[in-house]
């Protein structure tokens, strides 16, 4: 019985992966313009605003019980949506940052290379940070990882500026305003 | 000849052809798992058809040591897929360098131990349909977790890697699905077995000549510096050297 029960866990898992491969993951960003234009806005202010705990102890302090619960239960879900742009934005950020570092130019190659491991680095807070939230729904725990992942989103915010300041300066201000902390 | 027997002759063309393309391209370079292992699949198939008019014992040899072949070259064309995508980024160096192995030998465990806990009284042929359901197992476990990481850790792949993945994968599912079924005593003749088994392999063999015969464009090379702004940052230093 329990082997029939992983092998259709495995078998599902197979199938989805395979429908993954079939959909494909193809879209690889070929320029900064084109990246701009697929990444989903991140408010990074109104992100730190949400996730810090500032409030949060105000409204337990204030409101009752139930309402509180609430209130967190609905700011959770608003933070995981902030997660799942942030994560879509890390993987576009990912393959643009692989893209640039096969470019002939030393420079532009060095630099993918950076944007690579910067996104990288926001991924896995990212992954930590999705499965803190997971465990914030059910304990009383401040939101886990968020400092991490405001400091690497606007760390990759200046990798970006540079970028378009060197080489695509009338992208500067559509990259300030997407990574505008 | 049999239908069945025309149909597994399918592959040897379309293989031969992808394997010449893939040379001529000299992606053999760059896929070096794959094409040994295109090759290795193209001699398989013609062997196992020139045994299958020669002897039942000759046959019944080469295809379960090219079955056994055959995935020991799935794990290593996913060893190589997981090694290509965490290529270049050095906060995964550890995953890197121990994960695919970390979690094979855990697959491999747990397929021991799921095929032969309760073991006794079995056939020849259930005892075969048991290895093979545990290297099946293992095989789809390391393919589930290539894909999964690379999800997880939002890695896009080319065309090709999705190629191959989706080959492999494909295999391995229709094998696992069809050995357990067999391994657990449900009702599966040799002749249904056949067919799904030839037409798996044939449509394996299609999706590696999806992906490889047709000219893809590999992952565009992003072009930051745009001519005209080149052109003027050159005519700028002109300017300034004078």
């Amino acid at each position: 019985m329990t082997f029939i029960l992983l092998l259709v866990v495995l078998l599902a898992a197979a199938i989805v992966a395979i429908a993954k491969l079939l959909r494909g993951s193809m879209q690889h960003p070929s320029n900064l313009s084109q990246l701009l234009d697929e990444l989903e806005p991140f408010n990074l202010a109104g992100f730190r605003h949400i996730a810090s705990g500032v409030d949060d102890q105000y409204l337990k302090k204030k409101l009752p019980s139930r309402e509180y619960r609430t209130l967190r239960r609905i700011r959770l879900v608003a933070i995981y949506a902030y997660y799942k742009s942030a994560f879509r934005n890390s993987s576009l950020l990912l393959s643009y940052g692989h893209g640039l570092s096969k470019a002939t130019d030393p420079e532009l190659s060095a630099f993918g290379q950076q944007l690579s491991t910067a996104a990288i680095q926001l991924r896995l807070v990212l992954v930590r940070g999705v499965i803190g939230i997971f465990f914030c729904y059910f304990m009383p725990l401040e939101i886990p990882y968020w400092r991490q992942i405001t400091e690497r989103y606007d760390g990759i915010g200046m990798h970006l500026k540079a970028l378009s300041d060197m080489h695509a300066p009338d992208l500067t201000v559509a990259v300030s305003n997407h990574f505008s902390s | 000849m049999t239908l069945i027997y025309s149909c597994s002759l399918l592959p040897i063309p379309v293989l031969a052809a992808t394997a010449i393309v893939m040379y001529r391209r000299k992606q053999h370079r760059l896929y070096p798992v794959f094409w040994a292992n295109l090759i290795f699949q193209f001699s398989r198939v013609t062997v196992e058809c020139i045994a299958y008019r020669t002897s039942y014992k000759f046959y019944f040899y080469s295809y379960w040591t090219a079955s056994a072949c055959s995935v020991i070259f799935s794990l290593l064309l996913l060893r190589s897929i997981f090694l290509t995508m965490l290529r270049g980024y050095s906060p995964l160096s550890w995953l890197r360098r121990f994960g695919y192995e970390a979690i094979l030998l855990a697959f491999w465990g747990l397929a021991l131990l799921v095929t032969y806990h309760n073991y006794g009284g079995r056939t020849f042929e259930q005892l075969i349909s048991d290895a093979e359901q545990a290297v099946s197992f293992t095989a789809v476990g390391m393919f589930v977790f290539v894909v999964g990481s690379s999800v997880v850790l939002g890695i896009r792949w080319t065309s090709a890697i999705c190629g191959i993945a989706l080959g492999v994968g494909l295999l391995g599912t229709v094998d696992l699905v069809v050995y357990a079924m067999r391994s657990h005593g449900y009702w599966l003749s040799s002749v249904a077995v056949g067919w799904i088994e030839t037409i798996t392999y044939n449509c394996v063999a299609a999706i590696f000549a999806f992906y490889f015969v047709p000219k893809r464009e590999e992952i565009p090379v992003p072009i930051s510096v745009r001519p005209e702004l080149l052109q003027w940052v050159n005519g700028v230093r002109g300017a300034l050297s004078k």
